[in-house]
């Protein structure tokens, strides 16, 4: 396995396009790569389509964006918007994830062993985003697919303006956005979830959940009056 | 509907045959045939103006003429203003329409050119010399930069609001005058790229082995990353000639993207990656990008994954344009587009259309002084945008500072509309702002195409006249001293000379010069 360990240099002046550079460069023959040092660097492992990245430590803003098919794992905390309009692939940080992890995302895995910010997996349009510890206000804020899954608490508004998709809680939450109502599960999101815990080897029981949908797919303009 | 029962419709029972063709070309459902098989007149309230029926009337029979305005008896309370509170008091809606601001608002009509004559260099002779129309965005700073042929682009219009065949039309047209094709928010069509580039089919593209990766071929387009990031991926950005950051636009600044869901048919579901029929609303803001510094690193990211071969655009609105300038210069960016509020859309709350923004004109030179402020006039281009009509009123906009200007809705009008401003209902007569299968068998790229590609080599030949008789070569030697101005508005948001006085009015506006 290589090693990309950030220089003082590249974090000088945050050139990213270095870093970026290194990593493919090792991608290219290797399968996995581990990066050190960069817990300064915004947008690391950025638009890869294969390989497996090893973050030690901490990590900036925008880890992982429109990821295409790459394994990232994140040892330590991760900033803002993680994963950021991920194509798929899979994303796996073991700390935190600050403000609005894992937005427009169009498919792929996200899990956060840690809490997270406000405005989790908005505008979700595919991907399946796990968070094992608490999360802040605005969780799924107008998602249109795909399904978020929060093993603790949720805020305020949670599932504000949802289109589709499905939100499970096993915790508790402030408050529900508009557009929102809850669903017994059905069989399909008992075998959805079962087979999600065992992949990920999450200790979760599916009946423990409760699930969010979207009371109607059209809560703007073309609402039926 | 844009102004309801504006019009009034009538047929001429003389020459009627009542051969139904009106009742099945109208999409709004104006005419019926009654039980004795003879066409009536059922619904005049609902016609927007489109004038489809008269169009294909074989007898000439039926006429749709403008409602008397009643501005002068009613004062405030005209004929649309009291159709519009009806509208919200019996639906509790606001009103939405295509188009832009239709307010007199100061345009380009309250500028008029300067002639070269004895205190300038002498007119320079149309038929017999050469002109420099030519713009290169991105000269210095990328691997690709956009050459455009022609001062004039096609400005971003998505797919959805667009049909397939309007959008196809754009690309061939950009294809044809070496310009750019824009894809808008709503994601690529997979026609699109090969088209701009003078190929039918991505198959056929990749077979020549010449158009993928760059340099171009023909045309370019602008793929648009937005608010709704709909149908952004890895292909969408590394396809793209150019990749335009989209902040807001002219017609509803601050608004976001408005889809209605019956527009939202199954390939525009598809593409933008959202369930069919709901209501694709980009949100106003960047949900991934809460400030300036945000939207900094994340145009660097871009550049990172697409090794910034191509050049990055940014979109404003009519806002404060001096200050949106400059931090966009400080994002790095390679070309800034200001779409004033006279800018067009597929739909918008009508009172957003009307009342937000600035006009067209008075974004330009504030634009055009923050970029010489921090020492990048002609470097970053500046695209003017926001009811450029003809060649006329992009000389005029070059003239103001613009390095080129974009056109939509006289483009959409060069494919046929008839700017009855019902864009949002999905249901245009001539094929151009809807996905209805039958109503968009009525466009015909090629002929479409053409038709845009006639409008942009008119519209060039006016700029070359305009800048050759101000004594100019070349359109990036305009500047406000070949304008003047009629209006007192005018000269004090623009800086531009008043007619007559002969200097800026008020004097402030000379920092401008």
């Amino acid at each position: 396995m290589d090693v990309v360990a950030v220089s003082a240099t590249d974090l000088i002046g945050l050139k990213l396009k270095s870093v970026s550079q290194k990593i493919k460069n090792i991608l290219e023959e290797n399968e996995t790569v581990t990066v050190t040092n960069c817990d300064l660097l915004n947008g690391i492992a950025s638009g890869l389509m294969r390989g497996e990245v090893i973050i030690k430590g901490s990590v900036g803003n925008y880890v992982g964006m429109l990821n295409s098919g790459a394994k990232l794992i994140i040892e330590g905390n991760v900033g803002k918007y993680i994963g950021d309009n991920m194509i798929k692939g899979e994303i796996i940080v073991k700390g935190n994830a600050d403000y609005c992890a894992a937005p427009y995302c169009y498919g792929g895995i996200v899990i956060i062993k840690g809490t997270c910010g406000d405005f989790l997996g908005t505008m979700n349009k595919g991907a399946s985003i796990l968070v094992e510890k608490d999360a802040g206000n605005d969780l799924g804020t107008y998602m249109l697919a795909g399904n978020i899954i929060l093993l603790r608490n949720a805020g305020e508004r949670v599932g504000n303006y949802l289109i589709s998709g499905r939100i499970f809680i096993r915790g508790k939450w402030k408050s529900l956005g508009n557009n929102t109502k809850i669903e017994d599960l059905s069989s399909d999101d008992i075998y959805f979830l079962q087979k999600f815990f065992s992949t990920y080897k999450i200790e979760a029981k599916p009946e423990e959940f409760t699930k969010i949908i979207a009371d109607t797919d059209k809560p703007f303009y073309s609402k039926k009056s | 509907m844009p102004i309801l029962g504006a019009y009034c419709v009538n047929i001429d029972y003389e020459r009627c045959t009542h051969c139904g063709t009106c009742v099945e070309v109208c999409p709004y459902k104006v005419y019926e045939k009654d039980d004795e098989n003879r066409v009536r007149i059922v619904n005049d309230m609902a016609c927007v103006g489109c004038r489809i029926c008269m169009e294909f009337c074989p007898n000439n029979a039926t006429h749709i003429k403008p409602a008397e305005p009643e501005y002068f008896s009613r004062s405030l309370w005209t004929f649309q203003t009291v159709e519009h509170i009806h509208f919200q008091a019996q639906t509790g809606k606001y009103l939405l329409r295509g188009f832009g601001t239709s307010r007199i608002i100061p345009h380009f009509d309250d500028l008029v050119i300067i002639p070269s004559q004895l205190a300038s260099p002498p007119p320079l002779d149309k038929y017999r010399e050469d002109c420099d129309v030519s713009v290169i965005i991105g000269e210095e700073t990328v691997k690709y930069p956009i050459k455009l042929k022609i001062p004039i682009i096609f400005g971003a219009m998505s797919f959805g609001a667009l049909s397939k065949e309007a959008k196809m039309s754009l690309a061939i047209a950009a294809y044809k005058m070496g310009t750019i094709a824009n894809t808008g928010e709503g994601g690529a069509l997979n026609e699109e790229y090969p088209l701009v580039h003078g190929y039918n089919t991505l198959k056929e593209l990749e077979a020549s082995g010449k158009a993928n990766p760059h340099p171009c071929n023909g045309g370019y387009l602008a793929v648009q990353w937005s608010t709704g990031r709909w149908g952004v991926n890895l292909d969408f950005l590394h396809n793209a000639d150019a990749i335009e950051v989209k902040i807001g636009q002219g017609a509803k600044p601050g608004m976001g993207g408005h889809l209605l869901g019956k527009k939202v048919v199954e390939e525009v579901a598809r593409v933008r990656g959202i369930p069919i029929g709901t209501d694709a609303l980009s949100p106003p803001r960047y949900y991934d990008a809460i400030s300036p510094e945000d939207l900094k690193v994340q145009i660097e990211i871009i550049k990172d994954i697409t090794d910034h071969k191509v050049p990055i655009l940014i979109k404003l609105g009519p806002s404060r344009p001096y200050h949106d300038v400059k931090i966009a210069v400080e994002l790095g960016v390679d070309a800034i587009s200001i779409d004033g509020m006279v800018g067009g859309t597929g739909a918008s709350p009508e009172s957003v259309t009307q009342h937000a923004g600035i006009p067209t004109i008075a974004c330009i030179p504030p634009a055009v002084k923050a970029l010489k402020d921090m020492g990048f006039y002609r470097k970053i281009k500046l695209i003017a945008l926001g009811g450029i009509r003809n060649g006329v009123d992009a000389f005029k906009a070059l003239a103001l500072g613009a390095d080129a200007v974009g056109i939509g809705t006289a483009a959409e009008i060069a494919m046929g509309c008839r700017a009855c401003m019902a864009c949002h209902q999905g249901i245009c007569p001539y094929g151009i702002t809807t996905n209805k299968p039958e109503l968009r068998a009525r466009l015909d790229p090629k002929k479409t195409s053409q038709r845009l590609a006639n409008l942009l080599k008119a519209m060039t030949d006016e700029i070359k006249i305009f800048t050759m008789l101000s004594g100019h070569r070349s359109i990036k030697d305009l500047s406000k001293e070949d304008l003047r101005a009629l209006t007192i508005n005018a000269a004090a948001i623009t800086g531009v000379k008043l007619a007559g006085l002969d200097r800026p009015y008020p004097q402030i506006w000379e920092d401008y010069q």
